[in-house]
């Protein structure tokens, strides 16, 4: 099993002997501590982000001011999403407004999330908006890893967005996934002609795409916390690749044995 | 359950080329499963010793028998092959851990098939202190063409050949030997695979990986226990010898509501395909399809590119047969003009010198005969699919000798993949299934036919892709 390149970050010895990022897993040890069921989004990317897979640079803000700042930094446009454990449909609520293009409409965008998500769950714990930049257009793809009982640790790929769950135009393999399979399992899905190119449109990036792969197979393998991860969309490229919203779910926690009633 | 379990692990040879056989529960009734076990083994020509076990008979079909399998004296028992009720098997198999028995088949239902896993763990447990190997329990027994060995309670006479046969499904399986046997396809193995408490499909897949007697392996399963095991074991077996399954419960309930959208899409079905697929494993849809595909692999060489040609002698048939390439993704490939000059003396003005070559209703077996040999010969064609429509001016089965014979005159200087089909009636059966008493892959229909040749050139790119194939072929 390949081990994927690491970040410059420092990574500590996790049991059973493996390295793996020491940043990714205090994120999940967190989780796992207060018996969350998912890490926040920029938890997730930041995960992401230790494994190579490239993804739209992002910040939390707590304030309009900070919204500002942070997309100073980024660089316009940007998308902002609310971040909230206990609100996982963010669309549905209001919760993501793209394509900003001007810091008035940042500090606007700011206030309307944070009251469209009050709107949606009063007693919801904000712990802010995610300030992100947004990527350049282009075809979506969802990345998505899963943890069979049978085979483990197993990869998908396949045509993204919102209507991937009806689409279902994905494909699968046991990880690891060699570049091979990761090419192999490209060319099976049905629009794979978005890949190699089609009415003048350029090729796509598919070698950085069976990195992502690579890369969430290598997730599943160093954490078995870990239950499923949905990169969706991930934007391929002529050249590169984009993650602008990932999730990694993780295993229910066991159930307590001394549960208190109050 | 597997092999990691042991420190030295006993090879299947006890199961497969056992020097001799003890069956606990021999019966002197004809009919009960006691009985026909002996009976095939004794009428399949087994050249090593049988021990019925039984305390009440002195002699079943003469041999005689013993009390219990301590009282066997002056050789050690092999294989025991255990026919009683459930209740008597644990310390049936105590006893068979005690006098160095080998390897143990059991054939007794009621274990874990019907809930009672404790009760079937014990059994591993006894056979694991004693080094031994459990096939089953609830089988129907093994068949293992080399040893001469059928050591099942289903027919007596199996077709010997190159596919050694694992099957889950007791029933299925009992109704396949006969059922290969009648349709000429020939098994080095037959496996009633059972509930896998001990040897499981891994283990399988590994021994008949380097059987010499074996060069295909066919899998019909409905579950797997170790998923992660049996993935490494086939792909590193797919190297040396192709392997086929066949998965049920494709509609079985699909992933269960989840919180992402993997999880969501991940039927256990798609799970199960992309292991096939990532180890290399061909999955059929059909026992058919199966053993079409096996027929072809089995008697011929990996095509050495994916140019195909298609002969026929009916139009109709041939556009059948270029529809399922197109579905196939089967490459068919542009006749070039020397060789459309060179056929020019065969095929008749009316017919066609594209791909499918058309020879016309008039061709008889000289006309195959020479349209095959020039084909033969070409380093661009690189699979033949040879098709007849049974018409009233030529017997089927002199065209089938007649290509028959073209092939076996170039396996000597060239080896060239082929397909045949042989479509109309009674005669059209009898010449397929001459071809395949031959070792041709030949069938009844257009479409089984191109099945066939596709098995050869998805076998070629698993062994490409693996980097096993050097440029000169397999």
């Amino acid at each position: 099993m390949q081990h994927s390149e690491q970040s410059s970050e420092t990574s500590v010895i996790q049991r059973g002997g493996r390295k793996v990022p020491s940043k990714a897993k205090s994120f999940i040890d967190a989780a796992v501590e207060a018996r969350r069921t998912s890490l926040l989004e920029y938890e997730a990317e930041q995960v992401a982000k230790q494994y190579r897979i490239p993804v739209a640079k992002g910040g939390l803000a707590t304030t309009e001011k900070q919204a500002v700042l942070l997309a100073r930094g980024i660089g316009l446009p940007v998308v902002m999403k609310i971040v909230s454990p206990d609100i996982l449909h963010k669309s549905d609520v209001g919760g993501v407004i793209v394509n900003l293009n001007s810091f008035p409409e940042v500090r606007k965008a700011f206030a309307e999330i944070m009251r469209n998500a009050k709107r949606a769950n009063r007693k919801a714990e904000i712990k802010g908006v995610y300030v992100q930049k947004m990527a350049p257009k282009s075809y979506e793809f969802v990345v998505g890893g899963l943890r069979d009982p049978q085979f483990g640790p197993t990869v998908m790929f396949g045509l993204g967005g919102i209507y991937v769950e009806i689409f279902k135009d994905v494909s699968f393999r046991i990880a690891p996934v060699s570049e091979e399979d990761a090419q192999s399992m490209m060319k099976e899905i049905k629009s794979s002609q978005l890949l190699t190119g089609f009415r003048g449109s350029k090729p796509l990036d598919t070698k950085a795409a069976a990195l992502v792969l690579q890369a969430v197979g290598q997730i599943m393998f160093d954490f078995e916390e870990i239950d499923s991860i949905d990169i969706n969309p991930l934007f391929i490229y002529p050249r590169g690749v984009m993650a602008t919203d990932v999730r990694i779910i993780l295993k229910k926690p066991p159930e307590r044995k001394n549960d208190q009633v109050h | 359950m597997s092999s990691p379990q042991y420190d030295s692990h006993p090879t299947l040879d006890a199961v497969f080329k056992p020097e001799s056989i003890a069956v606990v529960g021999a019966s002197r009734t004809p009919g009960k499963i006691g009985h026909e076990i002996l009976r095939n083994l004794k009428l399949s020509g087994y050249a090593g010793t049988v021990y019925p076990i039984n305390p009440q008979a002195g002699h079943i079909l003469g041999l005689k028998c013993f009390a219990r399998i301590e009282d066997v004296r002056g050789q050690k028992v092999d294989l025991a092959v255990i026919a009683l009720p459930a209740q008597l098997v644990q310390q049936t198999l105590e006893s068979c851990g005690r006098v160095g028995v080998r390897a143990v088949i059991i054939i007794t239902s009621g274990f874990s098939e019907v809930g009672k896993a404790e009760e079937e763990a014990k059994l591993v447990e006894i056979a694991r202190t004693y080094k031994m190997r459990i096939i089953g329990p609830n089988t129907f027994g093994i068949f293992y063409a080399p040893s001469k060995l059928n050591c099942t309670f289903g027919p007596n006479y199996v077709l010997s050949g190159k596919t050694a046969f694992i099957t889950q499904s007791g029933a299925l399986g009992l109704a396949l030997m006969s059922w290969t046997t009648e349709e000429k396809y020939g098994v080095s193995s037959i496996v009633s695979i059972g509930n896998k408490s001990d040897v499981d499909d891994a283990d399988l897949i590994e021994y008949f990986a380097q059987d010499e007697d074996t060069k295909s392996i066919l899998i019909y399963m409905e579950g797997l226990k170790d998923g992660k095991r049996f993935y490494e074991a086939s792909k590193e077996a797919v190297k040396k010898k192709p392997i086929i399954v066949i998965k049920s419960g494709r509609s079985q309930r699909g992933a269960t509501a989840a919180s992402s959208h993997t999880g969501s899409i991940a039927g256990q079905d798609r799970v199960y395909d992309a292991a096939f697929k990532g180890a290399g494993i061909l999955r059929a849809d059909t026992m058919t399809q199966a053993f079409d595909w096996l027929q072809a692999i089995n008697e011929n060489p990996i095509p050495q590119g994916e140019n195909i040609m298609i002969i026929t002698n009916g139009g109709g048939i041939g556009v059948l047969a270029t529809d399922k390439c197109e579905q196939l993704g089967l490459k068919l490939m542009d006749v070039p003009e020397d060789l459309k000059a060179q056929l020019q003396e065969t095929v008749p003005s009316y017919g066609s010198l594209r791909n499918p070559i058309d020879l016309t209703a008039n061709a008889d077996d000289e006309t195959y005969r020479r349209a095959l040999s020039l084909l033969m010969h070409r380093e661009d064609v690189h699979g033949i699919i040879a098709l007849f429509c049974q018409t009233a001016t030529i017997d089927p089965s002199l065209v089938a000798d007649a290509i028959a014979t073209v092939d076996e005159g170039a396996k000597a200087t060239r080896s060239k993949p082929l397909t045949a089909a042989f479509v109309g009636g009674h005669l059209s059966e009898v010449a397929y299934k001459r071809m395949l008493e031959k070792r041709f892959a030949a069938y009844p229909t257009t479409e089984r036919c191109v099945d066939g040749m596709y098995a050869l050139v998805a076998r070629r790119r698993e062994l490409l892709s693996a980097g096993l194939l050097s440029l000169q072929g397999h």
